[in-house]
């Protein structure tokens, strides 16, 4: 029976003469002073064996190089135990990347601005944008609202927190700029005026189309409240672009926005549409 | 590159086969497959077809269509129901400056071949992977479904079993 010792030297003989010399001409970079020859000679005889070119492909492999392989939605290569929804998002990504990789320079570019800019309206519509840049967000908004075609300065339902407070009750300290631009004589502090310009007081300057009920700053409007006066409103010869009396019931959610607009009532909090007698409109 | 192949763009096909196919079609030329360009392009073509169900790098990539294509070489043996039969190629001597490089190009391509075959077809897996996959001998493991220390000990034999062909036949250095 051998030795251990033999086992031992032999092993290590084995690493020294075949297991380093291969490893290091598998690197490329043989050892010097080592006996190396022969694994460098046979392992640069084996690469050079390989061919510098694919061959050509056959009819079924060249329609998958021009034409992919066409897999359905389905993958079938897929592992079947993998959830469906996890399979989507991967091919989504992929796609994705996919065409990342094959735009230009100057698509992409177009891409990263347009998604900065998606990126800082949002952070600006949820006032996270340090003071400077929101203040620039502000007004740049204010802007947008005035010349844009759906909402003229109106109020909206969703301006209203679940809570029964308008966003911004108090128009000195946390008014938007956007509000000054539709609501001027806010930034009297007046607390019973409203960021969208209606008031709980008459008004003698020509905006006495924003009056509204003064039981809406007690009550604000759940959404069916906003709903009914929408309703009331479209009643109205001339009041908002549903007023034409025919969407009471079939009104779509841009008509319900446009209704509520400084032309009509403010939403009152019991639903009833009832206004400011100094407006002249019914109650 | 790989990420495109998986959403099935054309060109990362292109891409993919103009790179490794080469080296799949050494590969198997050195095993001793009978039609190496036909089996390459079959491999090419279950490996784009299930190109989905791979994910790693490069070198993943690499280990991945050897075993692949590895796994396909078996399968034309069994089909072809014979011994592995070396293919000799035509090839050219080079002078590399020194005596010893001398030497080795007195023995041609087709010798090299001819070494490979004598080989136990593990031993023989394993030396082509590690020189023309470039792989580790954890991946040569994966890709052969051994353990590593199996593969090293095959490397070992395979490399000592070269040796003394090469020194019986006096074309040791």
């Amino acid at each position: 029976m051998r030795p251990l010792r033999d086992y031992v030297s032999e092993m290590l003989r084995q690493r020294r003469e075949l297991d380093e010399p291969f490893e290091a001409a598998l690197r490329g970079t043989p050892r010097q002073g080592q006996p190396d020859v022969f694994a460098g000679w046979f392992v640069s005889s084996v690469r050079r064996q390989l061919p510098d070119s694919a061959p050509t492909p056959d009819r079924e492999l060249d329609a998958i190089l021009q034409h992919g392989t066409g897999r359905s939605a389905e993958m079938p290569g897929r592992a079947a135990s993998e959830p469906q929804v996890r399979q989507d998002q991967r091919r989504h990504r992929a796609r994705f990347a996919a065409r990342l990789a094959g735009m230009t320079v100057a698509a992409k570019l177009a891409l990263a601005t347009a998604a900065l800019a998606a990126a800082a309206a949002g952070a600006g519509a949820a006032d996270a944008l340090p003071p400077p840049a929101q203040d620039v967000y502000d007004r740049a908004a204010a802007v947008v609202r005035e010349v844009w075609p759906l909402r003229q300065g109106g109020v909206r339902p969703e301006d209203f927190r679940p809570g029964g407070e308008t966003e911004h009750p108090d128009p000195s300290t946390n008014e938007r700029t956007s509000d000054r631009a539709v609501m001027p004589d806010s930034d009297t502090g007046d607390p019973t005026v409203r960021r969208d310009g209606s008031s709980s007081r008459p008004q003698t300057d020509g905006r006495e189309q924003n009056d509204r009920a003064p039981e809406a700053e007690q009550s604000p409007p759940s959404r069916r409240d906003s709903d009914a006066v929408t309703r009331n409103d479209a009643t109205e010869p001339g009041a908002s672009p549903a007023g034409d009396g025919t969407s009471e019931d079939g009104d779509t959610p841009d008509d319900r926005e446009s209704a509520v607009t400084p032309d009509s009532p403010a939403p009152s909090g019991d639903g009833t549409g009832e206004s400011d007698s100094s407006t002249g409109r019914p109650r | 590159m790989l990420v495109a192949a998986q959403a099935d763009a054309a060109w990362a096909y292109r891409r993919l086969y103009e790179q490794f196919a080469p080296l799949v079609r050494g590969y198997l030329r050195m095993q001793g497959a009978d039609d190496p360009d036909d089996l390459t392009q079959e491999v090419f073509v279950g490996i784009f077809r299930n190109i989905t169900t791979f994910s790693g790098d490069e070198s993943a990539f690499r280990s991945w269509i050897l075993t692949i294509a590895h796994r396909r070489l078996i399968d034309a043996r069994r089909r072809a129901g014979r011994r592995p039969r070396t293919v000799a190629l035509d090839t050219q001597h080079q002078s590399h400056g020194d005596v010893e490089s001398e030497a080795m190009a007195r023995i041609g391509e087709a010798r090299v071949l001819a070494l490979l075959e004598r080989l136990s077809p593990d031993q023989r897996a394993v030396l082509l992977m590690r020189i023309v996959g470039d792989l580790s001998i954890d991946d040569v493991a994966h890709a052969l479904g051994k353990r590593p220390g199996a593969v090293k000990q095959l490397q070992r034999r395979g490399l000592d079993t070269l040796r003394r062909i090469a020194d019986a036949e006096g074309i040791s250095p």
